[in-house]
């Protein structure tokens, strides 16, 4: 399998998980010029954005590391122009990162805040 | 949400009220800080982080601004991180029934939810009380020094959890109780006496002298004679401070962070001898925030200049103005301080290079140039404002091992007192209260010169070839020696001795 099979399939897996959380997927790859992000999803009062992170090992560093500043800048970014584009400017909003590696799944709530960017 | 508490930052020796706003709102989450924080300020985010979710609460995930008013000014430290801690919980409403309008908050976090010592707690109380702020939340490592702040309702806390409890419900916390220092509370704090220095019976006349009549004195004498114990001994023979001078004192300490957090108050006079390499702001105060230097932590106390000709000429130059005022102004580009800087000089050298010139006991092999060249790193303006000079030589075996003790400091001390008595009387409602302060006006009202006293007087300026500056200093020095016999008129034999304290301007500054 192909490495971007192998990605496909560990959101498909992030994507069971985060409903298994009780939150509702609104969009799934979304993305702007700029920026882009996995999923993102509704967890009560919150919006949520996800960014996934799939490994077999740790060869290439530990899956989160990867989500560095310039990713979260992406994310960010992409969060704005989505919060805008379908009016949710006054919700509360949350970056999380899930990673998944040889099929465990980690979740990190509220990884990152707009200060880290 | 939003929510106000009230904090104090540093600015020189005074408190400066700070509004701490913070407001927590929907949007993407993060921290801001506004209002002119420093990198102490800002830093604060990752502890107040830590702090809170170490002590079992909820670091809201929203957006969270942090104002500190007035905009203006400069805030410097981390004494702003437990009200910012506070304040985002109550704004988060996790402290629904905080009870806070009243307090004024200071304290540093560690992760852990430590509340740490800061410093500066002295000087930020008194000018909160000052501006009708009774009620405190300091760290419980402060409590000492703010125990020394009269009237003042502190509550000293450990924790951040520790100070949510206090803020949610007072019943159970007790301030602190305030207390007044006396002077003669602890007995031979100093550690070294006149009782240990063998022989020299010259320079201690001249030390208690100097001391009477808060005048500077300069020490010159070959290595190893026994200056520096000398100049060490100076604080032990000085009247104790009052508690307003001891109060001035550590608020000095306190904002340079050298207080003892276990004493709270600088009760002992300063002893500060800084080395020969302490460049100018190291001496006078200076760096980013205009901190105060030795001379102002040596306020009313000793400052100890051991090889004076060692100092950069210009840093002895910059002690003449404080020497002068008694205050320094630092001028920093974030702020103006002004310190306070009473104190009296006692300065120690050899009189030449190698250190021998002049001795009994052993050989010099400088050149008189090289002697010259020494010498004259102590400029004249500078010698001016040292009214004694006296000769410290090396002891003989005999002084050495003599087992007789010497007169120990109290018994100089009791005279030291009597004479800044006398003083005290003669100055009456002026701001000077030594002899060594009197102007002009006093000269003439208090340092009348009989007949014999005025030949012994002209004799010596014709044939000392001194300057008029040196002059008045005699006469000065001549009110303390017989303020210090209780005589009111100066008499021919108090001159005689004055003169005595200038001659060696001929010897070795010629």
């Amino acid at each position: 399998m192909n490495t971007r099979g192998k990605g496909t399939l560990g959101e498909q897996q992030a994507c069971e998980y985060v409903i298994g959380r009780g939150m509702r997927i609104l969009e799934r790859n979304f993305s702007c010029r700029g920026g882009e992000i996995d999923i993102i999803a509704r967890d009560g009062a919150y919006i949520v954005f996800i960014e996934v992170k799939s490994r077999e090992n740790d060869r290439y560093g530990y899956g989160a590391e990867a989500v560095n500043y310039t990713k979260r800048r992406r994310i960010a970014h992409a969060a704005k122009v989505y919060l805008y584009a379908r009016g949710l400017t006054d919700w509360d909003v949350r970056f999380d990162v899930i990673v998944i590696r040889n099929g465990d799944t980690e979740y990190i709530e509220n990884a990152f805040d707009m200060t880290d960017i | 949400m939003l929510s106000k508490i009230k904090s104090y930052t540093l600015e020189g020796l005074m408190g400066l009220g700070v509004d701490i706003e913070i407001d927590i709102n929907a949007g993407l989450p993060g921290y801001e800080t506004v209002g002119l924080p420093d990198a102490a300020v800002k830093e604060s985010r990752e502890r107040v982080r830590a702090a809170i979710k170490n002590s079992g609460f909820k670091y809201p995930t929203k957006r969270i601004t942090v104002n500190l008013a007035p905009a203006d000014s400069k805030k410097e430290g981390a004494l702003f991180d437990l009200p910012i801690a506070l304040g985002i919980l109550i704004a988060g409403d996790q402290l629904l029934k905080a009870q806070y309008k009243d307090l004024t908050i200071l304290g540093e976090l560690s992760l852990d939810g430590t509340v740490r010592p800061v410093n500066g707690i002295m000087p930020i109380l008194i000018s909160a009380m000052q501006e009708g702020r009774t009620k405190f939340v300091i760290p419980l490592g402060n409590q000492k020094e703010a125990s020394y702040v009269e009237g003042a309702e502190v509550y000293p806390v450990a924790t951040l959890r520790e100070a949510c409890m206090l803020l949610c419900d007072r019943t159970g916390f007790i301030p602190i109780p305030t207390k007044k220092f006396t002077p003669t509370a602890e007995s031979n704090k100093y550690g070294v006496d006149f009782a240990d220095v063998k022989g020299q019976f010259f320079a201690r006349r001249a030390i208690e002298i100097a001391v009477a009549g808060g005048h500077n004195i300069l020490m010159i004498g070959p290595p190893g004679a026994g200056k520096t114990l000398m100049a060490k001994c100076v604080p032990t023979i000085m009247p104790d401070m009052t508690f307003e001078e001891a109060i001035e004192v550590t608020k000095i300490h306190s904002v340079a962070g050298i207080l003892d957090a276990n004493k709270g108050i600088v009760s002992t006079r300063p002893f500060r001898a800084p080395h020969h390499t302490a460049t100018i702001p190291a001496l006078t105060g200076g760096g980013t925030f205009a901190r105060p230097g030795e001379v102002s932590l040596a306020h009313n106390g000793v400052l100890f200049l051991d090889e004076a000709p060692e100092y950069q000429r210009r840093t002895l130059e910059a002690l003449r103005q404080p020497l002068e005022d008694g205050v320094v102004t630092v001028s920093r580009a974030r702020l103006t301080a002004e310190y306070p800087a009473r104190f009296m000089l006692v300065a120690g050298m050899n009189p030449c290079p190698c250190g021998n010139f002049g001795s009994m006991t052993r050989e010099c092999r400088c050149t008189p140039s090289e002697i010259r060249r020494y010498v004259n790193k102590l400029s004249g303006p500078l010698l001016d404002r040292i009214d004694l000079h006296v000769e410290v030589d090396g002891i003989s075996y005999d002084e050495l091992q003599d087992e007789t003790p010497s007169e120990d400091s109290a018994a100089i001390k009791a005279r030291v007192e009597a004479a800044r008595a006398i003083q005290r009387e003669r100055f009456e409602g002026k701001r000077n209260h030594t002899n060594s302060g009197m102007d002009n006006n006093d000269l003439r009202k208090y340092c009348r010169l009989d007949g014999p006293g005025d030949r012994v007087l002209r004799e010596a300026y014709e044939r000392l070839n001194l300057t008029a500056r040196a002059g008045t200093r005699i006469i000065k020095v001549a009110r303390t020696i017989a303020d210090l016999e209780g005589a009111s008129q100066i008499k021919a034999e108090h001159v005689a001795e004055a003169v005595q304290y200038r001659s060696l301007d001929r010897k070795y500054w010629e």
